[in-house]
């Protein structure tokens, strides 16, 4: 815990008032945070928002975290629950717009590899949060089961359950099975 | 375990199934994909047709997937910089009892709070000498939670909001009933510091000494 580079001793400084360690805090996790944050909104935007509120939240909240658990599995639980709780405001959803003639090979296959991708983003976008959140987090975050299942408070093997059929719902989304 | 179908091909509900004729889970061909093992075949998959052609039907379908997954998110380069301006404008906060006012804003700083407070236990009847705080931070009382992290570095006050927490150190005079001293320190502190527009006030109280009583 007395080792500088370990997260332990800068929530502890911190929490000790030194701004200078909670930054150092903040820069290791906020690229993670906000790829996390990113694929479970699907806007950039709304992302940066929920992980300055996230860390905003963290500094509140650190005279409660009791360091049992690791900094950055508290830290990515806040992100999830704030991604969870933004509620995303209504977007019209642009227009596919398909070229009448496609003359050319390369963009009808651009404007297909188009669609799929926005498929791919509204598929995740679908999912019920109980299943985008373990699916994103060990699938696009890259946590282990057992990381992600400390993440959500659930038992690895619902973790697994869960992502097991996101994945499914989400190949259905892409195009069926056969 | 079933997935909501939506009606294809005119009407007909796709297939979609649990298990491959051959027994093996579907779910696991899925997770040997996405795990990125589409090519590590085992003995059983290497002579069976149906899970084979799965394995490649799956892999198409989840090549999207992977390549979003691979796609590098980098942080907006200001977002550091936003988030600890926050923090530092709550961190001033958190150091002073704030009261706004319609012409402006007072703050009192936690050393000012700490200052009321010695001044305060001071003239509890059977308190010799108010001691602050002890520069050891063993020798300091266990603080309320809520205002731990709300403590400048060495200062024996700790705020949040309207509440505080303040550690004070105290000799009393021998004889003096020390529970009642307590109490009355507690009062006296809290009866000043409500001047200073705080609702809710902890007084931790370490009774370091006791002394003879002074000379008459």
């Amino acid at each position: 815990m007395d080792d500088p580079t370990h997260d332990g001793y800068l929530v502890q400084r911190a929490r000790d008032g030194y701004l200078d360690a909670f930054e150092e805090l903040v820069g290791r996790h906020q690229g993670r945070a906000y790829a996390l944050a990113v694929r479970m909104l699907e806007d950039p935007h709304e992302a940066q928002d929920a992980v300055q509120e996230s860390f905003v939240d963290a500094w509140r909240g650190l005279a409660k975290f009791a360091g049992d658990a690791a900094f950055s599995t508290w830290l990515y639980r806040i992100v999830v629950n704030r991604c969870l709780m933004t509620r995303r405001r209504w977007r019209p959803e642009p227009v596919e717009s398909v070229p009448d003639v496609t003359r050319s090979d390369r963009l009808e296959q651009q404007v297909e590899n188009r669609a799929r991708d926005e498929a791919l983003h509204r598929g995740i976008q679908e999912l019920p949060a109980d299943m985008r959140a373990p699916l994103v987090l060990v699938t696009f975050s890259g946590f282990s089961y057992e990381e992600a299942a400390a993440i959500l408070g659930l038992n690895t093997s619902t973790v697994r359950g869960r992502v097991a059929r996101a994945r499914k719902a989400l190949l259905h989304h892409m195009g069926g099975w056969r | 375990m079933s997935i909501p179908q939506e009606p294809r091909n005119g009407g007909a509900p796709a297939e979609l199934l649990d298990r491959l004729p051959c027994g093996r889970d579907i779910d696991d061909l899925v997770e040997q994909v996405a795990d990125g093992h589409a090519h590590r075949l085992d003995d059983h998959e290497q002579g069976c047709t149906h899970c084979r052609a799965y394995l490649s039907e799956i892999q198409r379908l989840w090549a999207p997937v992977a390549a979003l997954a691979a796609e590098h998110l980098e942080p907006p380069p200001e977002l550091v910089g936003k988030i600890m301006q926050i923090v530092r404008e709550l961190a001033l906060e958190i150091w002073h009892v704030v009261v706004p006012g319609d012409r402006g804003t007072t703050r009192i700083a936690a050393r000012v709070l700490a200052t009321l407070a010695t001044r305060a236990a001071a003239r509890a009847p059977g308190v010799r000498v108010v001691l602050g705080r002890s520069s050891q931070p063993k020798a300091v009382a266990h603080t309320a939670e809520i205002t731990h992290a709300h403590r400048q570095p060495g200062s024996a006050v700790g705020i949040a909001g309207q509440q505080a927490t303040i550690d004070l150190a105290v000799v009393t005079n021998y004889g003096a009933n020390i529970p009642d001293v307590a109490d009355t320190i507690r009062r006296l502190v809290t009866d000043d510091l409500r001047t200073a527009s705080l609702r809710e006030v902890d007084v931790n109280i370490i009774v370091d000494d006791v002394a003879a009583p002074p000379h008459r």
